[in-house]
């Protein structure tokens, strides 16, 4: 549905030649049905591969194709393929209706949008009774809906949503997730760019993370955290003075203390086997209380491909 | 390319009825600004002078350059508007290219603010004034879309440059008060007829002094009229789309 191949974009340095690479060699491919989450720290090139996406943004190199067709060199055709809410709910007209902003964005895109499709689109989000309101009188959660009722007037397959939870409070949020469930069920693909892991977790099928303009990882979301689950473990162990030097002998530098009760987190390596930590914990004369496997969300499994 | 107009079309309709201070306050202005420049042009002529000419003049003469303005100050004001609400990228990303969602809305604003507004304002002028305004319309409207054409293309060329610098105002205005003078020349050399709205204005006060109705206007005018309107309306999307690409090269086109 989405081809992004190779991108690469630098922005001129301010009083400067140099220049600054925001997007490096970036590849990734949105299938056809499939919520796709791309994540990434402030400035790791996320907004800029999402406008460049939505023809925005020009590219240094690489290509961009949705659903077949260039970005840059079919611009018209392509972005008929996709629409979007950027900025969160930034993006609305704020003195007109819902209605007439809906309108008005199918419009511009040569798309006529007759009032039972408008109301059927704004009853799906819960938003009938506010179609003739206008948009700076909504909650903040409404203008989201809102934004995305704007999106889906323009009747296109593929769905470019960035920061779409920025601002929610936690029932907003929650119910923006089955409003996302409910546009996969109808056959969207989506794209979400959003720093809101609760988001991800509860609804994207694959994850890219960036990282100072790279891709870092790229995988299916319940793969990422079965092999984080798999990974990651908390040992209590049983520990004097002595133990404790030896533990800081052997590289560990952090863990929780209760009594004379050490909790350590560990995440291993694909080179390292438990049984082998194990046999250290044994050889060092360091009694192990327990062993349990870490519930494992995705915060931390995006924390632990950003770090510096 | 027409859902586009007709959605463009109704958003300016809606938009002038939403913010209706806005639109009578403008209308108010209008008038006062005319009535202290009629009636001061009187008041140095005194009762001796056969102004009747002149006054016409004036009058259509300001609504010219009211037009001309509508018709690019439009474009810049939107332009910065959008940026300010955040909605510019959204239009840019549509399947219909920017440049002509700018022509749709300046069109459509031509037919509200200048025939709906300007035209019978223009009237109502005239009436409180005493004068009466006796020349042909369909003249008056040929001319009035020939001239705005080409302030479209000087709209479209300060739209180029609100997308890269943003904030322009003080630049619209110098645009704004130079433009006066456009509409003031004398157009005896090519090069005065070849500037923007010059020579619609020139052909304009030739319809309110002599009553010149369009098909008695030498054909030179009219070819002069309009390859002045179109020349400066391909200039303006020429400029328009270098400035635009440059805005999409440094990723510019929303940050304000």
């Amino acid at each position: 549905m989405i081809e992004v191949m190779d991108l690469v974009k630098l922005y001129p340095k301010r009083n400067s030649k140099e220049k600054i690479v925001a997007v490096d060699h970036v590849s990734f491919n949105v299938k056809n049905g499939e919520i796709f989450a791309l994540l990434g720290p402030n400035g790791a090139g996320k907004t800029t591969t999402i406008k460049s996406i939505f023809g925005l943004i020009v590219p240094d190199s690489g290509e961009i194709k949705i659903k077949g067709f260039s970005v840059l060199k079919e611009r018209s055709k392509a972005l008929s393929q996709i629409s979007a809410v950027l900025e969160g709910n930034r993006n609305l007209y704020w003195r007109m209706s819902v209605l007439e902003n809906m309108r008005y964005f199918a419009g511009i895109r040569g798309k006529k949008l007759n009032k039972w499709n408008a109301l059927e689109i704004l009853e799906s989000l819960g938003l009938k009774e506010k179609a003739n309101q206008l948009v700076h009188s909504l909650s903040r959660g409404m203008q989201q809906k809102a934004a995305i009722a704007v999106c889906l007037a323009c009747d296109t397959d593929v769905l470019l949503l960035d920061e779409p939870t920025l601002g929610l409070d936690v029932h907003s949020a929650v119910e923006f997730r089955s409003i996302l469930r409910s546009l996969k069920e109808k056959g969207k693909t989506i794209l979400l760019s959003t720093h809101d892991m609760n988001l991800v977790e509860a609804v994207a099928d694959r994850v890219a993370i960036m990282n100072k303009g790279r891709i870092v990882v790229c995988e299916e979301k319940q793969k990422l955290i079965d092999v984080f689950t798999a990974r990651a473990y908390k040992i209590t162990l049983v520990c004097g003075e002595e133990s404790k030097k030896r533990l800081k002998e052997l590289g560990f530098n952090g863990w929780n203390e209760n009594g004379n009760l050490i909790e350590l987190q560990v995440n291993l390596t694909s080179s390292q086997r438990l049984y082998d930590l194990i046999d250290t914990f044994r050889s060092n004369n360091i009694e192990i209380e327990s062993i349990e496997k870490e519930m494992v969300n995705f915060e931390k499994i995006f924390i632990s491909y950003t770090r510096e | 390319m027409w859902r586009a107009f007709l959605a463009n079309l109704e958003k300016t309709f809606i938009e002038i009825k939403r913010y209706y201070f806005n639109s009578i306050s403008g209308v108010a202005t209008l008038l006062i600004f005319f009535y202290l420049l009629f009636f001061g042009v009187k008041a140095v002529g005194g009762p001796s002078i056969s102004l009747s000419s002149t006054l016409d003049g004036i009058i259509v003469g300001y609504f010219m350059w009211i037009v001309f303005i509508f018709s690019f100050e439009g474009v810049a004001w939107g332009i910065i508007e959008e940026v300010q609400r955040g909605t510019l990228e959204q239009v840019f990303a549509s399947p219909i290219a920017f440049e002509y969602q700018m022509l749709f809305r300046m069109v459509s604003e031509f037919l509200f603010n200048n025939v709906l507004l300007a035209l019978p304002l223009m009237y109502l002028a005239a009436f409180t004034t005493g004068r009466k305004i006796g020349f042909d319309l369909a003249t008056l409207l040929y001319l009035m879309i020939g001239g705005t054409v080409s302030a479209l293309g000087i709209g479209m060329i300060l739209g180029g440059i609100a997308l890269i610098f943003k904030r322009i105002s003080s630049f619209i205005q110098v645009v704004t008060f130079g433009s006066l003078s456009f509409t003031m020349f004398e157009t005896r050399s090519l090069w005065h007829r070849l500037l923007p709205m010059s020579q619609a204005s020139s052909m304009m006060r030739a319809l309110a002094i002599n009553n010149t109705k369009f098909y008695q206007f030498q054909f030179s005018d009219h070819v002069v009229l309009w390859l002045v309107a179109i020349g400066y309306l391909l200039i303006g999307f020429i400029v328009f789309r270098a400035f635009e690409r440059r805005a999409m090269v440094v990723g510019s086109l929303s940050q304000y």
